[in-house]
């Protein structure tokens, strides 16, 4: 029998992270002094990692504990507290290793165990796999020779970071390979946009306030807008980029999953299973375009040299690291359709894009306009329907737009915003998506991760687009740096008698 | 404080006789020009936030303290000053709209001041009502004592739905009037949070999180004794440790019975799920510390042990945690209410705590007033039979002034098992000790030289020193005397000033908020020299108090102290008993 801890009752966090020992594979890339060592170090300021606790670098680069721990200073604002920095620190170790060579795994086995022993840790491990893809399944293999995939005692789980596969088939053996030796209960696949906390305030927003839902459907919705729009090139990404494009970078992960919580059902319940088992029903509802459709729903743009903000900019073929004669697209723009009862016949127009005018992530919901038109001094075409802009990047907010009169003797009428600046609300500042994804990864709670057979499902829309743009004869358009996209796609949306909304 | 320094604490405005339509008028006005500034379209409002200050010094540092709460939180603020010691006069009010310099956005707070001259708090509610933005909720926060059982309590909390206070800012022996608030069924809706209470949190966070484990769990139904430890405060048991302590007793159904003091601790033996359980509050000194917990130590029957040293206050969360460049006491005050104004529930643990809590309390006795016709006769009488009551070290702190003077006479004549005495000077002046006005010259003149008392059994404060000096060194010798631990007189001779004042604690003097050390050097302003004193944790851990009033000058002080008025003297209360001797002239018929 459990016992529940009384003294827990009405305290701010009903569980408390458990002891354990974050073991960083691939720990001297960017990635780990960049953003995990702040992330875990910022919940430690806040009393939110377990008092016994351990990182464990692993990385063949030969480095000694000191000088790991000096690396990952370098990542901490000057202002950091130095008492705090010296006890997070002694619990910072490195293990120079291949996470190749299975031979070294006894070592790094051994070297867990004595740290086990040094910090109090029962067992309890979290891999966080900071490597190539192509690496997960060897990492897993390797750990599963060892038994260091279901452990005596306590539990292990590991954390993968995108991309996880490029297609259906590669998705699913990697899910395959990772399933043998771990459960999906062990996986968790980080999406860092569901750790953002307005991706999250969008579930507060559907399904804590009573007057939305209602409307929430095809007889209120004409069709939704998702944008995730960077003014950044390819940077230094170009050889991963080339080979991925913006559909497997940005759509089939970030922007599915924002739809997903846009669209999905309300869940019975608040916990991982209940809230990603809705998930996927969105997923599986959305239409699989046949090979012969594709070119209708889906336009592919690269951009060419151009302006960012008065800058001169080169085109993408001209970036490092980039084919010259590459086809691979930097913009996207689907219309996916989600063929279920809610949301039958409207659109959900996506697209992403690099080198856009402003960088700006937001979810629109255009609603139906009014059936009937009162307002005869009014031309027709001001009179615009309710727009519901759930913003997300770079300023978080709501903003609702409504018609109101305009103040004088005739009513005429105008369209005003109501707009709700998240940072004005509350300048209290959100968590680093990271903060909250590890947080959660060792309370054991993967709500926000995302769960393998969801993954798949994605793949699945994703492939056919992918499929034909590959064995298309068409070259990839091009739109020039600064610009809101190709050409096609204006006209993509506005033969259905819509705009793609100017922001 | 007058009028001037005090706006300067609040907020920029200038007070004027009270029209609440004009300040109304007066914020959307500065609302209006703010928003055309900063293209601020739309407003948003979280809660109202009524403060009712218990008096104008009660507004100390609330100015920054609004600006960076409403910079998180957007609130309409109502701040109420009373001030009751006033002249009864117009009642003032104002607004302003404060933005916050140093974020990125444009925050703003809205706040509207109220300040009521005498007794003018009934008007309050009204007030309130008036300006309170509609549908958002109240919360209402009273800064120094809430006054209890009053109109203007009832109807505010009538319009509140969250009500803070601090049982910091009280005894502890109104923390009854707390638990009546929040047990009233007319109170249901309204939720009640003590700050003191509040602080507690990660204190909780850290207790709860040793019992995290299974294998821990269990042993939390085999404890056999708790120990907290705490820096005394006003009260001997202050708030904090004593809710900690209900806190414990509520959430693991140990039935509370109330404390009593044994040897260096207070101590209940509860009756717990399975077996007895022995819950010891042990005071301690820690510097610059006072009436909180310093340390939990609880051991099973097993003889497994559990223990909280120290507890770090947690940072507030967020990014920019590194560049919000407060004090530590204002951010961790302002996460503080932060916390309170972010949830409005009702906070059930609380409740059960506080119910066990005032179960548990200490309750030092009333004070008693005895009339004698011969002030030195009775005391000597007093002491002698405390004396002979009990065995061992008889540790007694004497009283200054020329009150006391013909009681030390007497006892010297008597035969008294000197041997058992330790005495210690509860104040001293400034003066070399030959000086006439050195206590410890009277005492040498009448007891050392009447008695058979060594000279080393009394403890003089080093004056040759200097006053800061003089105090340390006193302390040290208190330290040695009792093995470290807050000093536990057995008996305390204290005097009654006109003033109010008792040993060389003055109204309103520093030392009064001295409760981490046993002595405190106490200037009494330029000019005038300094006194040394024991401190009021001292005086009120003593086994009994004895205060020694004579003449018809004392008459009107010793009646006011009596009924409780805010005086020093008042606030002394001796574990076992607190005892006003006074003459026939000191005491008025009607007492």
């Amino acid at each position: 029998m459990i016992l529940e801890n009384p003294l827990r009752v009405g305290l701010a966090r009903t569980c408390a992270t458990e002891p354990c020992a974050v073991v960083i594979f691939g720990a001297s890339g960017d990635l780990t002094w960049r953003k995990l060592c702040p992330a875990l170090f910022r919940l430690a300021e806040e009393s939110l990692i377990p008092r016994e606790f351990a990182i464990l670098g692993v990385s063949r680069t030969p480095l000694s504990d000191e000088e790991f721990r000096e690396r990952l200073r370098q990542g901490l604002p000057q202002e950091a507290d130095p008492a705090l920095w010296e006890a997070f620190s002694s619990r910072i170790h490195y293990h120079a290793g291949d996470h190749r060579d299975p031979q070294g795994y006894a070592a790094l086995q051994e070297r867990l165990e004595e740290l086990d022993e040094r910090h109090g840790i029962g067992g309890n491990r979290l891999f966080y796999l900071a490597v190539s893809p192509a690496d997960f399944p060897i990492i897993a293999s390797n750990l599963a020779a060892r038994d260091m995939n279901r452990p005596a005692r306590g539990w292990v789980r590991i954390l993968v970071e995108k991309p996880f596969g490029r297609d259906l088939v590669s998705a699913m053996e990697l899910n395959g390979e990772l399933l043998r030796h771990f459960d999906e209960s062990q996986i968790y696949r980080i999406d860092h946009y569901l750790g953002k906390e307005t991706v999250q305030n969008i579930l507060t927003f559907r399904f804590a306030n009573g007057i939305f839902e209602p409307v929430w459907n095809r007889r209120y919705i004409d069709h939704v807008q998702i944008t995730a729009a960077e003014t950044l090139g390819v940077e230094s990404r170009g050889g991963y980029y080339d080979a991925a494009g913006a559909l497997r970078d940005m759509i089939q992960n970030h922007l599915m999953q924002l739809l997903a919580l846009v669209a999905m059902e309300p869940p019975a319940r608040l916990d991982a299973e209940a809230v990603r088992d809705e998930k996927v029903k969105v997923f599986r509802a959305m239409r699989r375009y046949k090979p012969r459709e594709v070119p209708g729903c889906a336009i592919r743009g690269q951009y060419a040299a151009g302006h960012i903000e008065g800058t001169a900019v080169p085109g993408y073929r001209q970036e490092a690291k980039v084919q010259p004669d590459s086809q691979t697209e930097t913009y996207a723009a689907v219309r996916f359709l989600v063929d279920n009862w809610r949301w039958s016949g409207v659109p959900f127009y996506v697209r992403t894009g690099k080198r856009m005018p402003r960088k700006v992530t937001e979810v629109a919901v255009q609603f139906r306009a009014v059936p009937h038109l009162l307002f005869s001094n009014t031309p027709e075409d001001a009179l615009e329907p309710n727009l519901l802009v759930l913003k997300i990047d770079p300023e978080e907010g709501i903003s609702l737009r409504i018609a109101t009169k305009y103040p004088g003797m005739v009513t005429r009428v105008r369209w005003v915003n109501m707009d709700f600046q998240y940072g004005r609300a509350f300048a209290a500042p959100s968590p680093a998506a990271y903060e909250r994804l590890l947080l959660d990864s060792m309370l054991g709670d993967a709500t926000l991760f995302s769960r393998g057979d969801a993954v798949e499902a994605a793949w699945a829309v994703a492939d056919p687009i992918l499929e034909a743009w590959k064995s298309s004869p068409e070259p990839t358009d091009s739109y020039p740096a600064g610009s809101w996209g190709p050409r096609a796609a204006e006209a993509f949306v506005e033969d259905e008698g819509r705009h793609w909304r100017r922001i | 404080m007058d009028l001037e320094t005090m706006l300067a604490e609040v907020s920029v405005g200038h007070p004027r006789p009270l029209s609440i339509g004009r300040i109304m008028r007066e914020l959307d006005d500065l609302e209006r020009e703010l928003g055309i500034e900063a293209g601020v379209q739309f407003r948003l409002t979280t809660t109202n936030l009524v403060v009712v200050c218990s008096g104008p010094d009660q507004v100390r540092g609330l100015g920054l303290l609004l600006g960076e709460l409403c910079a998180e939180f957007p609130c309409r603020c109502l701040v109420a000053v009373l001030d009751p010691e006033a002249e009864k006069g117009t009642l003032q009010g104002w607004a302003s709209l404060t933005c916050h310099p140093h974020r990125r956005q444009h925050m703003c707070c809205e706040q509207v001041i109220l300040y009521c001259p005498g007794g003018q708090g009934e008007s309050v509610p009204s007030l309130v009502s008036a300006t309170l933005l509609p549908e958002v909720p109240t919360l209402s926060w009273w800064r120094g004592e809430p006054p209890f059982g009053t109109h203007l309590l009832e109807q505010v909390l009538e319009l509140s739905d969250r009500v803070v206070f601090d049982s910091a800012d009280f005894p502890v022996s109104r923390m009854e009037s707390v638990q009546a608030l929040v047990t009233d069924r007319y109170h249901q809706e309204q939720a009640f949070s003590d700050l003191s209470w509040g602080r507690l949190e990660e204190w909780r966070e850290e207790i709860a999180s040793l019992f995290d484990p299974p294998e821990a769990t269990e042993c939390l139904s085999a404890l056999a004794q708790v120990e907290i430890r705490f820096v005394p405060g006003p009260d001997p048991v202050p708030p904090q440790p004593l809710l900690l302590a209900g806190w414990l007793a509520s959430r693991l159904g140990w039935r509370p019975v109330p404390m009593t003091w044994a040897d260096d601790a207070f101590v209940a033996r509860l009756s717990g799920g399975s077996g007895r359980v022995e819950l010891r509050l042990v005071p301690v000194w820690a510097e610059g510390q006072s009436g909180r917990p310093v340390g939990l130590v609880a051991k099973t029957r097993q003889g497994r042990e559990f223990r909280v040293d120290e507890v770090r206050p947690r940072r507030r969360g967020g990014r920019d945690v590194w560049k919000s460049g407060l004090e530590p006491e204002v951010a961790r005050r302002l996460e503080q209410m932060g916390r309170e104004l972010s949830t409005l529930s009702r906070d059930v643990v609380y409740q059960e705590t506080l119910e066990s809590a005032l179960e548990v309390a200490f309750q030092a006795p009333e004070p008693r007033l005895q009339v004698v016709a011969d002030l030195a006769e009775a005391a000597a009488d007093h002491l002698e039979a405390r004396l002979r009551e009990q065995e061992g070290p008889f540790r007694l702190a004497l009283a200054g002034g020329s009150t006391p003077r013909r009681l030390y006479s007497l006892l010297a004549e008597r035969d008294l098992p000197w041997e058992r005495l330790r005495i210690f000077l509860g104040d001293e002046r400034a003066v070399p000790e030959d000086h006439p006005d050195s206590n410890f010259r009277m005492v040498r003149e009448t007891l050392l030289a009447g008695s058979t008392l060594q000279s080393e059994q009394v403890f003089r404060w080093e004056t040759e020193r200097g006053p800061d000096e003089a105090a340390r060194v006193y302390a040290q010798a208190l330290d040695r005397e009792f093995a470290g631990a807050p000093p536990c007189f057995d008996l305390v001779l204290l005097g009654l000033g006109e003033d109010g004042h008792t040993a060389s604690l003055f109204p309103g003097s520093p030392a009064l908020q001295v409760f981490d050390r046993a002595t405190a050097a106490n200037p009494l302003g330029p000019g005038k020299g300094s006194r040394l004193t024991l401190t009021l944790p001292v005086l009120n851990l003593a086994r009994s108090a004895m205060f020694l009033v004579g003449g018809r000058a004392k008459a009107s002080i010793l009646r006011r102290v009596l009924a409780g008025g805010p005086f020093p003297a008042s606030r002394v209360r001796g574990r076992e008993g607190t005892l006003f001797l006074a003459d026939r002239e000191a005491c008025p018929d009607d007492l």
